[in-house]
């Protein structure tokens, strides 16, 4: 479920503004980062838990941006390309810190299709609050769809799994979120 | 943009790309790439083809040749991996790396007609002229890529105008 916040015509203004960047236009680049930075930064934030660790990737991050732009193919995917680089860059940092993968492998078991029942505004409002509480795969996942924008067909691309595998996460993951707001309501 | 805890503001990452693409410090590599080359062309040309050197000044000869190409490497990775050219980068590179190709050339060139009792400056004209039409295809390929970027650009102005008034 793409964010209807985001305009119709957005897909063209990114095209242009990766254009302008490979033109070498100084004040395309100020832009990128004016309107992207946040969105990843809070991306990142969320994947790293920790304000020091997500300022450090997010530097990190746009390096990776500026150095791998003139090999962004379709400039219109800008949005997924964006928060591949976030998260490699998160990986990256994972990986060093604790030396093992962070991927958990899917249980078989747990793939089903996607239901399709939507959120309510006031779960999607508490979601912000509740999503810390997930693991890293669920966590990530959620934040990329809801909060982000990314359709199902961009996060394969940007969590480089099959769309079997982004429907199971995402299933798996409003799941455990549906939970966690249960319990909520409950001790409340 | 509103300050954010914890967020770096986007004025600083926007300094530190700022700095990342000056010209000066993206072109310096494009400079060391050029005179890496053509020291590595001339001097290895002039170890394997100038008749009667000491084994000594062949050697000294090829080691700068390897130098060269050490050097050459290194920025032709940077240029590649760490400082990205865009589109008026590679013009700028591409003329320059004409304008030094025929500087040395021509240079080789003049040498050679007029110290015509050694054959010593032919090899290093022909790395010039190798390397003169090396710089004039890359700068062709910079122009049509930067001429079909420029015709994309003023297509997407165009069509986002035309959907901003129809809406």
């Amino acid at each position: 479920m793409p964010d209807p916040t985001i305009p119709a015509h957005e897909p063209l203004a990114d095209e242009l503004l990766v254009v302008r960047c490979l033109l070498g236009e100084a004040a395309a680049f100020d832009e990128l980062v004016a309107h992207w930075h946040e969105p990843l930064w809070r991306y990142l934030r969320r994947l790293l838990d920790e304000d020091e660790a997500a300022a450090d990737a997010v530097q990190d991050c746009w390096l990776r941006v500026l150095r791998s732009l003139p090999r962004l193919r379709d400039p219109a995917r800008l949005r997924p390309w964006l928060f591949g680089i976030a998260r490699r860059t998160a990986m990256d940092r994972l990986r060093a810190e604790y030396r093992a993968p962070v991927e958990a492998d899917i249980d078989p078991e747990t793939l089903m299709a996607d239901p399709q029942d939507d959120l309510r505004e006031d779960q999607l409002a508490a979601m912000h609050a509740q999503l810390q509480r997930l693991p890293l795969v669920e966590r990530e996942v959620l934040e990329l769809f809801y909060l982000r924008g990314l359709s199902l067909a961009q996060l394969v691309d940007v969590l480089a799994v099959p769309l079997g595998t982004v429907k199971s996460r995402l299933f798996r993951a409003r799941g455990m979120l549906r939970a966690h707001l249960l319990a909520e309501d409950l001790s409340s | 943009m509103s300050e954010i805890s914890g967020m770096p503001p986007a004025a600083v990452i926007q300094a530190r790309v700022s700095t990342a693409l000056a010209l000066p410090s993206r072109l310096r590599h494009t400079a060391l790439l050029l005179v890496a080359t053509a020291m590595a062309g001339v001097t290895g040309a002039l170890a394997l083809t100038e008749p009667g050197l000491p084994l000594r000044t062949r050697l000294a000869l090829g080691a700068l040749a390897v130098g060269g190409v050490a050097w050459a490497m290194f920025a032709g990775w940077v240029l590649a991996r760490r400082e990205v050219l865009f589109g008026r980068h590679r013009l700028i590179a591409g003329w320059m790396a004409v304008g030094f190709s025929a500087v040395l050339t021509m240079t080789s060139a003049v040498a050679a007609w007029m110290d015509r009792r050694t054959t010593m400056w032919l090899p290093a004209t022909g790395v010039g002229v190798v390397m003169l039409i090396l710089a004039a295809v890359l700068l062709h390929r910079a122009h049509g890529d930067v001429r079909a970027l420029r015709t994309r650009r003023d297509a997407l102005r165009a069509a986002l105008e035309t959907h901003e008034v129809a809406s």
